[in-house]
């Protein structure tokens, strides 16, 4: 077998990264002995001679005088007497230069090494293998040591959801809160903040620097504990902006607790979904009348005007199941059952507790359930049950003397309708003639991924014929 | 528990760690004193801010090696016995004098566990007293640590007080790497308390001293007596800091730093260094890398200026931060101005 | 010192081994594979060899950048340390290091090390853990006549003398500080200024194995003996550039082709133990083939070893990464 070397262009020197053929001393042909010089190679510093180390014949030239190669590039061909061309041939095809050359390669090379590296946090659980819920489920399942395999999903295809897992455990006191954080293996900041929201962080895994308990752990927690929200990204001061003279001096009241919640809530509702208004307006005058009928016969709690509407919300709902939705971002619920939320304000904010089943139940039922969670509502005592899930909400501000709003959808719930206060109108009468008639607009606001603005129409159209002929929502 | 000086706490620390493991030793100029003296006395120094006293006593003089003034051999004397299997605590008088001494520190020490592919460690102390306040002048008064810690392989410390003095110091003794020692020279003194029995401290991870809403306060070293002095009467006009002792520049305990700043959204750094390359520089760069979203307001860096340290008491007082300048920093960072 | 010819063949052996590297790499460095500086020690064999023939694992070397054959001759695996040249993954420092941070501390071997004047201070140190073993072992410091300016060298001189440490400091003069005579740089002259630092001199002629061997004999003798330091001072040559690359434009035409026909240091040892009849010319033949194959494998082998990744990058900066 014969033995073919290859001659390559030598590094001479550390910078040396390219060199010219500057003579050639020996032909191809020429028989060489080992130490016989070869060729003068020129780099921008020197010229010097390139000697071979081994014996054979000189069989290709393959870099001519007066080009460059650069280092490590076959320059040449020896061979024993014996190689046949074929041989030369398939050396020099195949022949894969070094690579000398110094420019960095960034391919493979990961991020600066940081200080002692925490221990991993630990990786999303593989949707795979358990049963389908949603990362914020699964993460509070995980905390709370939770089987998602005994959890009822309500979401599309019985995803399960933070609202199918069991209530949390309330908030301590701060006191009570510090006293048994105070020997956990977590960051001071972390503490700090887990005693203030009154929450243990025993058995909490920690993912911190150094294998403590980090701040981020502690509010990925208490999100879950539905006793923190993250706060709206902080808009920085424009540098150099200054400020008028004597300017108004406020002092910020961060957000805690429930108005967190609510503030975050509504503003992703706001950003994300894309809300359209639709707007009717209704003669309230007969089911006004009918309720001062219906209460002046009645012992007991009054019906109100709002659980009239409530029901005849409701009975629009059961009539218009397209309306009676969940919507995210793969997909539309549509429910059978209709669950009503009724917004209720109280001095910490707005709660929308649920009305279950309302359109199979009578108006008194509706009414006393309303007037239950009202009351629980204003004393703070509506449980995890009252607030869980809904298909829509109704909001109703007319109380106030409010005409009309658009109100923000309580997400993930397809609409909400937003009931404004009587107000006093002309009308045409048949004859040509002039009627006064209370009117109130009712506004529904629909996400337009679930609702479309003919679906929207009929609704109300229901929701009106249903209003302006109250015998049927008492019946 | 009982109240202690800086200095008496790193004592306890050398007597503590050399009592538990033979292979500790120190070396140095003068950490005993009066070999070759007239009065024939040994331990006539025990270093020359104390710190070392009657350690020759109980452990003699093959343990605690007086040294000639060669501070490249002390140090190259402390890695080769390294490489053999020994502990040395070597001292640097001045954390200044690092400069006669660079090339055993930051191409030898740093490196040898890295170029001799991972065979070799090099657990070595080496313990030097820094800062200014005392009217050292420019060659007896800087703080290294912020270039040190750009060296791979080294540890820097800076303890603040004398209860992390001595634990840090037993912490940093068993520890496998090269850890850079720094004391202040005006803290030898300052008094705190300090457990009785064997004590170490975690060497990393950084402290939180008070906690409070407005703004992140971090500093190390001297400057945290003087930011709790700046908080304390911030307090009175109703603005609390979260104040950070660093402990350690290398590694710095980014989380808790970046924890802090996504409460309070304000970053004050407080460092006793020349401001160019410094500690201050790096704990920005972290904050807009990767806090960026928390700030509200611009970092804000209290350092010394770019000078050397100046000699006439009223130049150095202008030169090293002082309460003054950090409360007006941090009201700068609160009001956004 | 009389040596038993198992010791004779031995030293042969390590000699060979050396020259036999050092010239590969002087061919293999100009194909480009391998990267970075290279500086070999072709030509100084029998002072590497002569004095590490004494020592044990439990004796200590710090060497320089010219360091392989100070490496082969404590007794570092050929093999490994060409893969470490190479930058293989598996090479002596994972491909960290390269040629001039060859190290192998279990062998008792300080590193070669980029900094001239860098190696005697942490020899030093490594003499004060063997006087505080008291095992009789000694760490040696190689340097060449250019580090003996260093002050660092001075200072690592100075310290031993006073702490009474088990060192000997070797200066091996190859007639060149880098691109300058040896002799240009030294003030005075290299013996008399080691005198007056307080070390003992012990000479040899660094061509002559026998003669390095008994000067270090007396130099241990010396040492272990818990007389303080001391030096061995030895004239040598090396017949390469200070760094592979060098065209040595310093040197005299010829000056390189007459020591390797008139005193090479293997040359010598030869011609005096076939001339005493200790040895057969064919045995050394045989062991000249035997390590020329065997550093050919090595080289082969190198070529195909894998190269270090990323996890080798970044790992062993500190005890815990």
């Amino acid at each position: 077998m014969a033995r073919i070397h290859p001659v390559t262009l030598p590094k001479w020197g550390l910078e040396m990264s390219e060199g010219q053929i500057s003579r050639w001393i020996v032909a191809e042909g020429d028989s060489v002995e080992p130490g016989t010089e070869l060729v003068d190679i020129e780099t921008d510093k020197i010229v010097n001679t390139l000697d071979t180390d081994r014996g054979g014949t000189l069989r290709r030239i393959l870099v001519p005088e007066g080009e460059t190669a650069p280092v490590g590039a076959l320059i040449a061909v020896l061979a024993e007497a014996d190689a046949s061309e074929a041989e030369l041939a398939e050396f020099i095809a195949s022949y894969v230069p070094v690579d000398a050359s110094f420019e960095p390669k960034d391919e493979g090379r990961a991020e600066s090494a940081g200080p002692e590296p925490s221990p991993a946090a630990d990786a999303p659980a593989d949707a795979g293998a358990a049963p389908k819920a949603s990362p914020l489920a699964r993460r509070i399942a995980e905390q709370d040591g939770i089987d998602l395999a005994g959890v009822q999903g309500s979401g599309w295809g019985g995803k399960i959801r933070k609202a199918d897992l069991p209530p949390r455990p309330a908030a301590l006191a701060p006191d009570e809160a510090a006293r048994r954080n105070g020997g956990a293996h977590a960051s001071p900041v972390a503490v700090n903040f887990a005693n203030a929201l009154g929450f243990d962080l025993t058995g909490l895994k920690p993912s911190g620097y150094r294998g403590r308990i980090s701040l981020a752990d502690v509010q990925a927690a208490v999100q879950a504990a539905g006793l923190w929200s993250p706060p709206a990204a902080a808009i920085p001061a424009a540098p150099g902006a200054a400020p008028a003279a004597a300017a108004a001096q406020g002092v910020e009241q961060p957000f805690t607790g429930m108005r967190k919640s609510i503030a975050n809530a509504l503003r992703h509702s706001k950003q994300t979904v894309p809300h359209f208004y639709t707007a009717m307006d209704v003669e309230m005058d007969a089911l006004m009348a009918l309720r001062s009928q219906f209460n002046s016969g009645r012992e007991g709690a009054r019906i109100s005007v709002n659980d009239f509407l409530l029901r005849a919300a409701a009975l629009a709902l059961a009539a218009h199941p397209e309306v009676n939705i969940h919507v995210s971002d793969s997909g539309i619920t549509r429910f059978d059952q209709v669950d009503l939320c009724v917004a209720v304000a109280i001095d910490a904010g707005l709660v929308t507790p649920v009305i279950r089943n309302a359109a199979q139940r009578p108006l008194t039922e509706i009414s006393a359930e309303a007037g239950r969670l009202i009351a629980a509502a204003r004393d703070r005592s509506l449980t995890a049950e009252d607030l869980r899930g809904g298909t829509f909400t109704l909001s109703n501000l007319g109380m106030y003397g409010v005409r009309s709003f658009d109100a923000i959808i309580n997400p993930p719930q397809g609409a909400i309708l937003a009931v404004g206060g009587p107000r006093r109108e002309a009308r045409e009468t048949a004859d040509g003639g002039l009627r006064f008639a209370s009117v109130a607009t009712l506004t529904l606001s629909a996400d337009h991924r679930g609702i479309d603005g003919a679906v929207a129409a009929q609704f109300l159209s229901t929701l009106k014929a249903r209003i302006e002929a109250p015998m049927s929502l008492v019946m | 528990m009982t109240v202690k000086t800086m200095r008496e706490a790193l004592n306890e620390a050398l007597f503590q760690e050399m009592r538990r493991d033979p292979g500790v030793i120190v070396i140095g100029e003068d950490v005993s004193g009066g070999a070759g003296g007239s009065s024939g006395s040994r331990d006539a120094a025990g270093g020359i801010f104390g710190v070392t006293k009657g350690l020759m006593g109980e452990f003699g003089d093959k343990r605690v090696i007086d040294t000639p003034i060669s501070e490249s051999a002390i140090i190259g004397l402390a890695n080769g016995a390294a490489l053999a299997g020994m502990r040395p605590v070597a001292e640097l008088m001045f954390a200044d004098f690092v400069g006669v001494a660079m090339d055993q520190i930051y191409n030898q020490m740093a490196k040898f566990r890295y170029m001799f592919g991972g065979k070799a460690k090099a657990p070595i102390v080496v313990r030097m007293s820094m800062g200014a306040g005392m009217n050292a002048a420019a060659q007896h008064s800087q703080t290294i640590y912020s270039m040190l810690s750009a060296v791979p392989g080294l540890k820097v410390v800076v303890p603040s007080n004398p209860a992390d003095a001595k634990g840090m110091l037993a912490a940093a003794i068993r520890d496998d790497d090269p850890v850079i020692f720094l004391e202040h020279k005006a803290l030898y003194s300052s008094k705190g308390e300090v457990p009785d029995d064997e004590y170490v401290a975690p060497l990393h991870g950084a402290s939180l001293v008070q906690s409070g809403k407005d703004a992140t306060v971090v500093t190390l070293g001297r400057m945290v007596s003087f930011a709790a002095k700046a908080a304390a009467k911030l307090a009175g006009d109703g603005i609390t800091v979260d104040l950070i002792d660093l402990r350690s520049t290398s590694p710095i305990d980014e989380e808790m730093i970046l924890e802090s700043l996504s409460l309070t959204g304000r970053l004050v750094v407080v460092d006793e260094s020349n401001p160019v390359c410094s500690i201050a520089s790096e704990i920005a760069a972290i904050a807009a890398e990767k806090g960026l979203a928390s700030l509200r307001t611009p970092v804000v860096r209290v350092t010394a200026p770019h000078t050397p340290v100046p000699f006439a008491r009223e130049l150095e007082r202008m030169y090293v931060p002082g309460p003054d300048r950090i409360e007006a920093a941090i009201r700068k960072a609160v009001k956004g101005e | 010192m009389q040596q038993s010819r198992t010791d004779i063949l031995k030293a042969y052996r390590q000699m060979r081994m050396i020259r036999e590297f050092e010239e590969r790499l002087h061919i293999e460095n100009r194909s480009g594979e391998i990267a970075g500086f290279t500086h070999l020690y072709a030509g100084q064999e029998a002072i590497a060899v002569g004095i590490c023939e004494h020592l044990t694992d439990r004796d200590y070397i710090s060497s320089t950048h010219r360091g392989h054959g100070h490496c082969i001759a404590k007794g570092c695996d050929p093999r490994l340390m060409m893969h470490e040249i190479y930058g293989r993954a598996d090479g002596l420092c994972k491909g960290r290091g390269g040629s001039m941070h060859i190290a192998d501390i279990d062998k008792g071997m300080l590193g070669a090390n980029g900094i001239v004047g860098g190696g005697p201070p942490i020899a030093v140190g490594a003499a004060l853990a063997c006087q505080a073993r008291g095992d009789g072992s000694v760490a040696v410091s190689f340097g060449g006549g250019g580090s003996s300016n260093q002050g660092t060298v001075f200072e690592a001189m100075n310290m031993a003398v006073v702490l009474k440490l088990p060192k000997i400091f070797v200066f091996e003069l190859n007639g060149y500080s880098e691109h300058t005579g040896e002799g240009y740089g030294i003030g005075s002259d290299l013996a008399g200024r080691t005198r007056g630092f307080g070390l003992p001199v012990f000479e040899a002629d660094g061509f002559d194995y026998f003669s390095v061997h008994q000067a270090m004999a007396d130099a241990l003798e010396h040492v272990r003996a818990g007389k303080g330091p001391c030096a061995l001072i030895a004239e040598a040559t090396r017949y390469f550039g200070h760094f592979e690359g060098d065209p040595q434009n310093y040197r005299a035409k010829d000056e390189v082709k007459t020591l390797r026909e008139t005193q090479d240091a293997l040359l010598r040892f030869r011609r005096k133990v076939t001339e005493a009849k200790l040895i057969e010319a064919a045995e050394l033949d045989a062991i000249d083939a035997e390590i020329a194959a065997f550093i050919e494998d090595c080289v082969a082998s190198a070529r195909k070893a894998p190269a270090p990744g990323v996890e080798i990058m970044l790992s062993d900066v500190y005890a815990d990464y």
